[in-house]
């Protein structure tokens, strides 16, 4: 017998132990790879740590005999290890039809309950896999074999050797390497442009008016800060172009105009009660991501120059908990009133 | 009664497998996503994955000797690169925009059932093989196989998921274009081949060489119904595919009053040259199961010196009504009005299918009305 035990002196000793601790990992990891709660408020790094510091745990506990060099290992741990890779491949396919499952059933939970825009496909920015779906894809790629080996293996004797202290104790220096990553990462991350997803495809009618939505966003930190998401409707009759959708953006009076509403019709402040809020069409802050930070005060203005050209910007304002890299955020459309794309996000 | 419970509970244990249990709720969720939109289409597609399941089930259980040719190492590789590159093909197609688009995707589908097979076959299917079914040396070629597919599967997988992901709007969009089109066949090519895969390309000998007794068993029964339900498997979509072109074309058609809607014959022009008009449904149905169907929808108008087009007899009208693996090309929309006041339209049509697509059928719905508002010829 080597001096690779697959015993956990401590806490982890015992096979109950583990298959608590594997519990609440597959929990956080369904956490993750859901869709509720649909914001986690740029908390997910807290999660993540979380995950990563029961990970090492675990892998302390099987003396990280997933990772270890084939030829350290002695017959029955090599036998240990490949039953646990088989069977962890298997149990990979489970996880990525349950992982399926937990997303069209909590996608449908938050588009029903918060009108969330991210489940079943209805994002109108194309915002990829989320962060923390992608820590959840990863999390069950690296961590099933040992989760197995964690699952099956009995409990050890006091007499079975430990692993080397040492490198036990350099283990646990992952969890603040993975802080300082991610840290540097909201402090210099570049932002990226988000294009439409190609699931977008609304399209609405004005009356008077060519019409056309519009959908773009920023990330902030690729997948693991934020996301600020423009979601506009926009109409152009060849005086003006103007946003359509969102009453608390004026209408001009040219569209008023087309729009043939009868004389004496309370048409409200700007055209309010013509252009009722379609949040399908135009909505500020809708398409916002904010798991690994915050994005607050975000704010959509509309203004039409007296040529007739739309600008809109939305603002945002972008930050990791405690304040960390604040950054704000500006998304800019600007068209003329032929419909013509001047500057976009 | 006390006794035949442990059974019982083992025997239950031996069915619900991770791999059982992982392609139970795949089948559950394309069947929801195919069948639930509610078509016939829809059922169809349906009805023929259940197919491909039970032939793939029923394959899976016939144990038949490789035979020299598959037994071979340099063919099991030559298999197993075909599938590699079957899969890079898949991941690089994105979603269909048209059905003519997903004629590739279809096609690359159907070359992944035939390696499939020959990769079963070279391998005897041991990697998914029951524990008792396989001996110790098997066993650990087979444990072998499955960590080396598990490093190259988290690798693949989640490299790519992590770059594509990170990296720009263009490999997001690349992501997301690839999981919509063929990216998730071949991630559950990898899922659940993977390690035949790795154990045809590594393996020197023949992979199982010594097949126990037991699973040769009622080979040969089972052998021929695997056959005739594999032979069914790639001959229904390509008999479906030539029924675009001999089974006879279904027709219906019928007017009505535009101020009515009950069905009913053309309205002669009234006295003194007022107008009159018509509304006219035709529908001209190709093929079956491999379908396309096209439509007009359209109202003509006399007033006793002239037939004219009110809509629907416009380029924008040809279009297909619906599709089943089938494209729809219009090779002909015309309105014309002869000199004695005819109106007459045409929309020709060019008929094939998405797996056959060099084979094609025309269809022509013509429509033409006199003067008078009578009908010479509809559709």
């Amino acid at each position: 017998m080597n001096n690779r035990s697959t015993s956990t002196a401590g806490l982890l000793a015992s096979r109950r132990a583990r298959r608590v601790v594997i519990g609440v990992v597959v929990a956080l990891t369904a956490l993750l790879g859901s869709l509720v709660p649909s914001s986690l408020h740029g908390f997910a790094i807290l999660v993540v740590l979380l995950l990563a510091g029961l990970d090492i745990a675990l892998i302390r506990s099987t003396d990280a005999l997933a990772f270890a060099y084939r030829r350290t290992l002695d017959e029955r741990e090599r036998a240990l290890r490949d039953v646990a890779y088989r069977r962890g491949f298997r149990l990979l396919g489970l996880a990525f039809a349950v992982e399926v499952l937990i997303l069209i059933v909590t996608g449908i939970l938050s588009y029903y309950v918060n009108g969330n825009a991210h489940g079943l496909g209805t994002a109108v920015v194309d915002t990829g896999i989320t962060g923390r779906a992608l820590v959840g894809m990863l999390e069950a790629l690296l961590m099933l074999p040992t989760v197995v080996i964690a699952w099956v293996d009995p409990d050890q004797g006091a007499d079975e050797t430990p692993a080397t202290p040492r490198r036990q104790w350099l283990a646990w220096l992952t969890l603040p390497a993975v802080a300082v990553v991610w840290l540097v990462l909201v402090a210099i991350g570049p932002e990226q442009a988000a294009a439409a997803s190609r699931n977008h495809s609304s399209s609405f009618s004005v009356q008077g008016a060519t019409c056309a939505p519009f959908a773009a966003g920023r990330i902030v930190d690729a997948e693991f800060g934020a996301t600020v998401g423009m979601r506009v409707g926009v109409c152009w009759n060849g005086h003006d172009a103007f946003v359509f959708g969102d009453p608390t953006i004026p209408l001009p009076p040219s569209a008023i105009a087309g729009m043939g509403v009868p004389a004496g019709l309370d048409i409200g402040p700007g055209g309010s009660n013509v252009n009722p809020s379609q949040s399908d069409i135009t909505a500020c802050g809708a398409d916002n991501l904010d798991d690994f930070a915050t994005v607050s005060a975000t704010d959509c203005t509309g203004v039409i120059d007296s040529g007739g050209i739309l600008h809109y910007s939305v603002h945002a304002h972008v930050s990791a908990p405690l304040g960390i890299g604040q950054r704000n955020v500006t998304l800019t459309l600007v068209i003329d009133r032929n419909g013509h794309v001047l500057e976009r996000p | 009664m006390l006794a035949s419970r442990p059974i019982r509970r083992h025997k239950v244990r031996s069915l619900l497998t991770p791999t059982r249990i992982t392609a139970a709720i795949l089948f559950v969720l394309i069947c929801f996503g195919v069948v639930l939109p509610g078509s016939t289409t829809g059922w169809l597609i349906g009805a023929y994955f259940t197919l491909v399941l039970v032939t793939a089930l029923v394959v899976r259980g016939v144990r038949q000797e490789p035979g020299n040719w598959l037994g071979r190492r340099a063919v099991r590789r030559c298999v197993v690169v075909l599938l590699a590159a079957i899969c890079v093909a898949l991941v690089a197609t994105p979603a269909p925009s048209s059905p003519s688009d997903s004629s590739g995707i279809f096609i690359l589908f159907l070359l992944l059932i035939v390696f499939n097979i020959a990769l079963g076959r070279a391998t005897q299917r041991l990697a998914t093989a029951p524990d008792a079914y396989v001996d110790e040396r098997q066993e650990a070629q087979r444990n072998r196989a499955h960590l080396i597919s598990y490093v190259i599967l988290a690798l693949v997988v989640g490299g790519t998921a992590l770059v594509a992901d990170t990296a720009s709007a263009q490999t997001r969009s690349w992501l997301e274009a690839s999981l919509g089109g063929g990216g998730w066949i071949a991630f559950l090519e990898l899922l659940f081949v993977l390690p035949a895969m790795v154990m045809a390309f590594l393996e020197p000998g023949a992979v199982a060489d010594e097949v126990d007794a037991a699973r040769l068993r009622g080979a040969g029964r089972r052998g021929r119904l695997a056959g005739v339900l594999l032979a069914l498997t790639l001959a229904v979509p390509v008999v479906l595919s030539l029924g675009v072109l001999v089974i006879p074309l279904r027709t219906s058609s019928y007017t009505t009053n535009p101020n009515s809607d009950t069905p009913g014959p053309p309205i002669p022009a009234s006295a003194g040259g007022s107008m009159s008009c018509r509304e006219f449904y035709a529908q001209i149905s190709v093929g079956a199961g491999v379908t396309a169907v096209i439509n007009l929808h359209a109202e003509a108008c006399w007033d006793g010196t002239k037939a004219s087009e009110t809509y629907g007899m416009n380029a924008s009208d040809c279009l297909p009504g619906g599709t089943v693996l089938a494209v729809v090309t219009p090779t002909q929309c015309q309105r014309t009005t002869s000199a004695d006041g005819t109106l007459s339209f045409a929309y020709r049509s060019q008929v094939s299918s998405v797996l056959l697509p060099f084979l094609n059928r025309d269809v022509t719905l013509r429509l033409v009305m006199d003067r008078n508002g009578r009908v010479e010829q509809f559709p």
